[in-house]
């Protein structure tokens, strides 16, 4: 009986040996570039946009920008259009630079109406330990301005963006607003 | 947590195995004997052959200082791998953990078995590499990266930590005891590798964020007899001439 017992509590103990943690999705990792977007003619007011879509150059499907709508909704597609003043960039972890076009007014039946601009973003990367589950992430910090690969800047089109300001060239947390883009 | 409850359901069973020694009082005429006992813990030894992530070894020693108190030590060498979804680092190093160890149990004639609890210091000294890490990204748009190799090692790590000591040792031949341990682990302090952590710790075992590790030993020993006393309070005064 007493043998049985003792094996029976070996057993037990080697039996705990499992992975039992994963990355807690509010630890903060990896951040996006957070971008927020202003009036033109009144720089301080927030600016809603109207069906801004966002496609990274070389990517196949868009940057879904409203999480909100379920992906097997019978509006879908409205995923990947955001109608807010704010927007995340996912930034590359393994590339210095990243070429995004955002398209306004996208699903527009009236085509003088849909304005597509370009923007190029270089940066540097940093590897940092968060923790065991969640392992490493990326922080950038965007280039600075006297740098001949400029931060931020609109390549081509240059239909609607009026101007791009820099608040925070660390992007370190998506806690805080990295850009402003007035249009 | 599972593991943890498991390791506190096997701590419950063990108590209901003190619950049995109910004692009588033994007669006069035995004598305790006194020595020295030397052990090897055969679970770390199992382990190194079934798991390739692990190899170590653990020698015990105790000498009995009077009726019932042990001095006790631990010293051995461990080398494991650590393998995470996002990333694999090997820490190899040594401990000595040295205290003593009480027996709760009243033996039978001249039984030796022990129930005992204990207490130990425990120190390492280790290093630790880190083979390769994943980025982790909530949002990768511009796809997953793979594992990054870097190979960085980080040496001259210490710590220092207190274990509370559980177990059985039963003699099962002249002289040869097996028995088992279940330790449960309070850091004191550690030294960690700067811009890294200690995955795992030789001799206390995997870290978590808290300040607790649990450990286990599973040991054959062999008792070396030095000298004989009397049982009980006969002995004490015998000491004093």
């Amino acid at each position: 009986m007493k043998k049985l017992l003792l094996f029976c509590i070996v057993v037990l103990s080697l039996s705990s040996c499992e992975k039992d943690d994963i990355c807690d999705p509010g630890q903060s990792t990896t951040p996006r570039l957070i971008i927020e977007f202003y009036d033109t003619n009144n720089p301080a007011v927030l600016k809603n946009l109207t069906n801004l879509y966002v496609i990274g150059e070389g990517q196949e499907e868009a940057l879904v920008l409203n999480e909100s709508i379920p992906i097997d909704s019978p509006v879908a597609e409205q995923r990947f259009l955001s109608n807010g003043n704010r927007i995340g960039l996912p930034l590359n972890t393994e590339a210095d630079q990243v070429v995004y076009n955002l398209t306004l007014n996208y699903n527009s039946p009236n085509e003088d109406l849909i304005f597509e601009d370009q923007i190029v973003i270089n940066y540097s990367r940093l590897n940092a330990y968060v923790s065991r589950a969640c392992g490493y992430k990326t922080t950038y910090k965007l280039n600075p301005p006297t740098n001949p690969l400029a931060p931020i800047t609109v390549t081509s089109g240059n239909v609607w963006i009026n101007s791009i300001e820099i608040l925070q060239s660390d992007i370190e947390t998506e806690n805080e607003i990295h850009v402003k883009i007035y249009f | 947590m599972k593991s943890t409850l498991k390791y506190i359901s096997s701590f419950f069973l063990l108590f209901s195995i003190l619950g049995w020694s109910q004692t009588t009082d033994s007669l006069p005429k035995f004598k305790d004997r006194y020595g020295l006992r030397v052990g090897i813990d055969l679970h770390r030894l199992t382990r190194s052959l079934y798991d390739k992530d692990y190899q170590g070894i653990e020698f015990t020693g105790d000498f009995r200082l009077s009726k019932r108190y042990f001095a006790a030590a631990e010293i051995g060498t461990e080398k494991r791998d650590t393998r995470e979804p996002q990333i694999n680092a090997t820490t190899r190093g040594q401990y000595l953990k040295i205290g003593f160890d009480y027996n709760t149990h009243q033996n039978w004639l001249q039984l030796e078995n022990m129930v005992n609890v204990g207490l130990r210091y425990g120190f390492s000294t280790f290093s630790q590499t880190l083979n390769s890490y994943k980025i982790y990204n909530p949002n990768p748009y511009f796809g997953n990266g793979d594992f990054i190799d870097v190979n960085r090692e980080y040496s001259g790590l210490t710590a220092h930590w207190i274990e509370t000591v559980a177990g059985i040792k039963v003699q099962v031949f002249t002289n040869v005891f097996v028995g088992f341990s279940f330790r449960l682990n309070i850091m004191i302090q550690e030294k960690d590798p700067s811009g890294f952590e200690n995955l795992y710790i030789p001799g206390y075992n995997r870290t978590y964020n808290d300040r607790f590790g649990v450990g286990f030993n599973y040991t054959v020993s062999y008792f070396l007899p030095l000298y004989k006393k009397d049982k009980g309070v006969s002995a004490e005064k015998k000491k004093k001439k």
